[in-house]
């Protein structure tokens, strides 16, 4: 087994080098300048000599330079030029260029992460005014955990009960209408959800008005005592929690399902109702213990899933969660910050991936990894 | 009782079932399967005759005595491509038939050979297509001109194409007969919308998900027969496209392709081509448990060679929860499709754009309902149709 | 007096730091702490004293004084003196310090000196009419402010202190909102809200949810909800509802490639005016709610020729024009052609933004295609379309402008200088006589004379069509009750003029279910 882990760990090495190289070429080599868009776009008329040197100086900074090696010495500097040169050549030196320029760029990148440094951010800043990715989303990421955990403990808590009754009920009508029922959920589009929530639920709306729509909390909630202060959370929280619990039902309550079933046909369940056991007492104290295991497997791989936000649920209840800062990262071009989330979820679900199977093998003794 | 001498007549012939003959069989048997199936055809047929069921250019022009079919002219390339897929599809079982009774033994099933027939007319057809037919795009101005015309056949809903000045007048209309579900907030008839965006989920939903599945199975198929290192260099690279951000790809593919590039297809190609891990792991699972079972040892001993042995055994078994895969991962497309929308990633005409249109203002009900009824009814029928593909590959319920 | 304003914005400020901010909300937020020299009358759009109560202009125009007020202290009760102003001046133009759009300004201002404590003096190397205007500086604390490194001034992203009515204390709660305080010290009247809050809703739905719950006092709406909200009497028994124009609203408009054919022929721009059915636009898809443009001056500034009317909607008008251009459909084949077959297409490109723009443009194309022009829309993401603009690589695009002040000077935005070296002038808009008024314009200090040559640049634009101006937006405001002297001034609607009345119920605060 520990040969197995270790084999597992180094193995994820090169698979989380891979990742970080496709996904800093991808970004680097996109066309369009982040930098010069970005202060263009926030400032309007701006003398293009100073545009330049600001833009150089927050290159250099966030090693993001473009190096023009190969065009120099086919064409000669930009500023000798008379007019800009034009041809297959002139775009072949060019890509080769920017290729090389992104190869640099990414050993610049793994080398400072190699020592902690993660970059800063183009476009955000915390509230204390650093520019750390890590910080950016350690800032966000309890705001989505928070809402995650309770969700997926709903999910849980409703789904496995569910799942478990209807492998009890095989066949019946409580099975077939459970799953067609779920499948139903599974299917409705969240912006939709979200928006009917919001309309008819949600206060300032055209229905029941029982349940606010926007953000986690009510304005001057720091000052409330803790209890009320949770109660504010759970009340605002309600809405978007419902829009992620509904459709992660059905499949939690499939797994569930399948395992008590596979179990209720193993030899011995078969054993024991030959025994002469009372049915109830086969089912729950020996067949529903064994089929949590998957569930277990199920709910350490979903950890890393918490961090993750759903974008659309962050945008329609206004909340600052991480979901909107990778898509908002991505359409900036944000380096640091692609880099950093991308890395950090990828090492969280593959470690996680271990965890999960490692808990398994520990749990079934049946199962072996060489 | 049967005599016991020998008899001249020859035993009963047992037709040997495939395995996806059995799996469809079962799937016969499911009234919500096949209902599925019927509205997803049924979907697919309304996408691709949309013109003639809502829009401005007429089927049948009679003007000065001279009859003219103008729909034809103005269908686009790629609407006769997909006209010609729909129907080849349907035909499928009717290929597959003949090329069974042509050829009983042979190592690739008839459906496969059928498909493949199938796909080459396609490509050839759609090649000649696009080489030689120019599509007419000038405006037509036959709403104007209709009463000049003798005899005009208008498609069932008859509407403009697309919203210009006078449409805006009729922005946000109730449902009523002239236009049924009403007009969004641009006057264009809510019913052309739904069509056409039926089109754009059924594209991002089938041609994604084909992508992926076909790398899928074939990258599967290829670390499933050589194994170790090969094996291990392409787990990793799974790995690593399982981890790539999609939306950050699709932000960054949609700045990067040229005007001309329609860009739903630069999101399909990276659906697909982010999409495939899932079937690779199925395909390779399967490759991997079936060398080692003990008739295909007996079977290599024979001398019969690997490749001929997997492509037989391992992947038809592998389809099957690769197929069940594929249903759901229509399903998602189509969700992320509208979650594309909703960001404001993609401009196509599409369920997810007006969806998103009509959240703003409730009370435009016929807007969003249709939009998420739509989405919904599409999305759960693919849920249904591959959980009763998955119940049926269950190997505890064949009979 | 006293309560807590409830406001809200659409987005989050990048930065709260007074001179290298960029977006219109951090702009918001300096002006309740900031204060300026001089500020302009909002109904007689004069100039009036601030921090300054005296001024004086050579009658040159090139030597500018000020003297400030005795009374005038910053937040922390240090007086605001001659030294502040100097050191706000040398850092916006500072190269090193991160505002090179405001420093752009100043490129001919010799400099900023101290007379004595409360007397600055500006000179300037050529007589300007915005010289006044932009002398004017905000005014920071130096004892706060002052820096050796300019990184260190970069940096600055939530140290905003001033002499304004409010101050802001360590109140910018990321993803949350923005808190005022009342400035207990401060100089001029007392200012009326114990805390002006500013929450971040970014749905436009959640936000009129939200005032509508009672959680906001006052909200920009789009015109849709204007009107939908309108006819509620619900609605109209708690707010009222404004509707003005301001100067910062700016207009939007088509901007043609005038050095790319077919548009570098005014007849043809002229002709595609023509199709674009302003009128329609803005009735259907705006409610009514703005202008049609047609200039690039504020309708009520006086260097707007309020006597040119913009043109029709006229679809003969402009097949006549194209003819005489050159462009008429040859070959029967339903596309317009010129004399060697080329056809008229083109692409028409925009960044992703409102849906509102994107819907225009659509309805628009229909009509160009319905004449036989070959439209085909681009969507750009922001940071490559800038890269186009700046490269003229575009043949139209469909921008906006953000106003600024009352009066505006067309320099920067169609003077031919500005063509090269990426300026604004990015459509390449060149006429001779364009450029000599507006050359003699910018020098002119006497009012009506300089009003007399932005009419007559008015009117050539009006002839030349460089761009298809489309609309001067207005600002549509819904107002909870409880909030009064709440009036609508020709420069539009300032909430510090606000106070929370005495009857009407205060918003909902850290309140459970």
């Amino acid at each position: 087994m520990k040969t197995y882990i270790i084999r597992r760990l180094l193995l994820m090495i090169p698979t989380l080098i891979g990742i970080t190289i496709v996904v800093y070429f991808i970004v680097r080599l996109a066309p369009g300048d982040p930098i010069e868009a970005m202060i263009r776009n926030q400032s309007g008329n701006i003398d293009p000599k100073a545009m330049k040197e600001s833009a150089q100086k927050i290159r250099d900074r966030l090693g993001l330079i473009d190096y023009h090696f190969l065009r120099d010495r086919l064409f000669g500097p930009e500023n000798s030029w008379k007019e800009k040169p034009a041809g297959a050549a002139f775009w072949a030196a060019e890509a080769a260029d920017k290729v090389a320029s992104a190869a640099v760029g990414y050993v610049q990148w793994f080398g400072r992460l190699c020592v902690g440094n993660f970059g800063e951010s183009i476009k955000y800043r915390t509230s204390g005014g650093s520019r750390n990715p890590l910080l950016l989303m350690a800032e966000r990421i309890p705001v989505t955990a928070t809402l995650n955990v309770i969700a997926e403990t709903l999910i849980f808590l409703i789904a496995i009960p569910l799942g478990f009754a209807a492998a009890r009920y095989q066949g019946k009508w409580f099975d077939r209408a459970s799953s067609f029922v779920l499948l139903a959920l599974w299917s409705i589009p969240a912006i939709l959800a979200a928006t009917l929530l919001i309309g008819y639920l949600g206060l300032g709306g055209r229905g029941l008005e029982w349940f606010p729509i926007g953000n986690l909390h009510s304005f001057g909630y720091e000052k409330l005592p803790l209890g009320a202060y949770l109660k504010d959370l759970l009340w605002h929280a309600a809405l978007p929690v419902v829009c992620l619990v509904y459709g992660g039902l059905a499949y939690l309550a499939k797994m569930g399902r399948a395992s008590l079933l596979e179990n209720l046909r193993a030899d011995y369940v078969r054993t024991a109702r030959a025994k002469g056991l009372p049915e109830e007492r086969v089912v729950y104290h020996h067949a529903l213990r064994n089929s949590l295991l998957p569930m277990i497997t199920a709910l350490v791989l979903a950890i890393p899933g918490l961090i993750g936000g759903s974008v659309i649920v962050e945008y329609i209840f206004s909340i600052q969660g991480t979901g909107l800062l990778l898509v908002d990262a991505a359409k900036a071009y944000d380096l640091a910050l692609i880099m950093a989330e991308t890395l950090l979820y990828g090492v969280l679900t593959l470690v996680f991936l271990l965890i999960g199977d490692v808990l398994y093998a520990w749990a079934d003794p049946r199962v072996r990894y060489e | 009782m049967s005599s016991l001498l020998p008899t001249t007549e020859a035993a009963p012939r047992t037709r040997s079932r495939s395995y996806g003959a059995i799996v469809w069989r079962q799937l016969r048997k499911r009234p919500t399967a096949m209902v599925s199936l019927g509205v997803i055809v049924l979907l697919a047929f309304l996408a691709v005759i949309a013109p003639f069921l809502a829009g401005e250019v007429p089927i049948r022009w009679v003007e000065k005595g001279q009859v003219s079919w103008p729909i034809f002219r103005y269908l686009d390339n790629a609407e006769y491509a997909g006209m010609l897929a729909f129907l080849l599809a349907v035909l499928l079982p009717v290929t597959v038939r003949l090329v069974r009774a042509r050829a009983e033994r042979a190592a690739v099933s008839p459906l496969v050979r059928a498909a493949l027939i199938h796909g080459a007319v396609w490509l050839a057809a759609t090649v000649v297509l696009f080489a030689a037919r120019t599509p007419e795009r000038r405006y037509g101005f036959f709403l104007e001109r209709a009463p000049e015309a003798q005899s005009a056949w208008f498609p069932l809903i008859t509407t403009p194409r697309h919203p210009g000045y006078e449409s805006l007048a009729h922005r946000d209309e109730a449902p009523s007969w002239r236009h049924p579900l009403g007009t969004d907030r641009l006057g264009q008839d809510i019913v052309l919308r739904i069509l056409y965006g039926a089109r754009t989920a059924m594209t991002i939903g089938f041609v994604a998900v084909g992508i992926g599945a076909s790398i899928g199975i074939a990258l599967g198929s290829v670390s499933g027969y050589f194994g170790r290192w090969v094996d291990l260099v392409l787990m990793r690279v799974a790995e690593v496209f399982m981890f790539i951000p999609q939306i950050v790809l699709i932000i960054i593919i949609l700045a990067v392709i040229p005007s001309w590039f329609p860009p739903l297809w630069a999101v399909v190609f990276v659906i697909g081509v982010t999409g495939w891990t899932g079937y690779y792991r199925y395909m390779r699972a399967e490759l991997l448990r079936i060398r080692s079972e003990d008739y295909m040892t007996a079977a290599r001993a024979l001398g019969i060679p690997m490749w001929r042995l997997l492509l037989r055994h391992a992947v038809p078994n592998g389809m099957a929860p690769i197929l069940v895969g594929a249903t759901f991962g229509i399903a998602g497309a189509v969700f992320l499709e509208a979650s594309l929308a909703f960001l404001g990633l993609v401009q196509t005409p599409s369920w997810g754009e007006l969806l998103n249109d009509g959240r703003q203002h409730l009370e435009y009900w016929w807007g969003w309902a249709s939009a998420g009824g739509a989405i919904f009814l599409t999305v759960f029928v693919y849920n249904l149709l591959g959980e009763a593909i998955r119940d049926a590959i269950d190997p505890r319920l064949k009979i | 007096m006293g309560g807590t304003l409830h406001g809200n914005f659409n987005a989050e400020p990048q930065t709260l730091n007074p001179l290298t901010y960029k977006d219109l909300y951090a702009r918001y937020v300096k002006e309740y702490v900031v204060e300026a020299l001089l500020d302009r009358d909002p109904d007689t759009l004069q100039f009036i004293p601030w921090l300054a109560d005296r001024w004086e202009v050579s009658p040159d125009g090139l030597i500018i004084t000020f003297h400030l007020d005795p009374r005038a202290k910053f937040s922390d009760g240090m007086p605001v003196t001659a030294d502040d102003v100097v050191f706000t001046y040398q850092t916006i133009v500072n190269p090193k310090i991160d505002c090179q759009s405001l420093a752009s300004y100043f490129e001919d201002c010799r400099g900023c000196e101290k007379i004595d404590d409360r007397t600055v003096r500006f000179t300037w190397k050529k007589p300007y009419f915005l010289s006044l205007e932009f002398s004017a500086i905000d005014v920071l604390p130096k004892h706060v402010y002052q820096f050796k490194d300019p990184k260190e001034f970069n940096d600055i992203n939530d140290i905003l202190v001033g002499s304004g009515p409010y101050k802001f204390n360590k109140g910018w709660k990321t993803g949350q909102h923005i808190i005022l305080e009342r400035n207990e010290n401060y100089w001029g009247n007392p200012p009326s809200f114990d805390r002006v809050v500013y929450r971040f809703i970014l749905e436009e739905q959640a936000s009129v949810q939200a005032i509508l719950a009672g959680e906001l006092d006052f909200l920009a709406v789009t015109p849709e909800w204007w009107m939908k909200l309108k006819e509620r009497p619900d609605v109209t028994d708690r707010f009222n509802l404004y509707r003005y124009s301001t100067p910062s609203n700016g207009y939007s408009y088509i901007g043609w490639n005038n050095a790319r054919p077919p548009f570098d022929d005014a007849r043809v721009r002229l002709a595609m005016t023509h199709l674009v059915w302003r009128d329609q636009i803005l009735k259907y898809m705006d409610y009514g709610v703005g202008l049609v443009a047609t200039g690039p001056f504020w309708p009520p500034s006086p260097q707007c020729d309020t006597g040119i009317h913009p043109w029709p909607f006229d679809r003969d008008a402009a097949r006549k024009l194209f003819k005489e251009a050159g462009w008429e459909d040859r070959n029967g084949d339903g596309w317009l052609e010129n004399t060697e077959g080329k056809r008229f297409e083109f692409e028409f490109c925009t960044a992703s933004g409102a849906q509102a723009t994107r819907d225009e443009i659509r309805i628009i194309g229909e009509e160009f295609r319905r004449m036989g022009i070959d439209m085909h829309v681009r969507l750009y993401e922001w940071s490559i379309f800038t890269v186009k603009l700046d490269n003229r690589d575009f043949d139209v695009v469909m921008l906006a402008w953000g106003g600024g002040g009352v009066e505006e000077d067309p320099y920067q935005t169609f003077h031919s200088s500005q063509i090269a070296n990426r300026g604004s002038n990015f459509i390449s808009f060149r006429s001779a006589e364009a450029d000599r008024l507006i050359e003699t314009a910018r020098m002119t200090l006497d009012a009506p004379k300089r009003n007399a040559l932005y009419h007559q640049f008015h009117r050539l634009l009006h002839r030349e069509q460089p761009y298809t101006f489309m609309f001067d937006r207005e600002s549509l405001r819904l107002v909870s009750k409880r909030v009064k002297g709440t009036q609508v001034h020709k420069m539009g609607m300032f909430p510090m003029d606000w106070w929370i009345g005495k009857e009407g119920a205060a918003p909902r605060e850290g309140q459970g279910p």
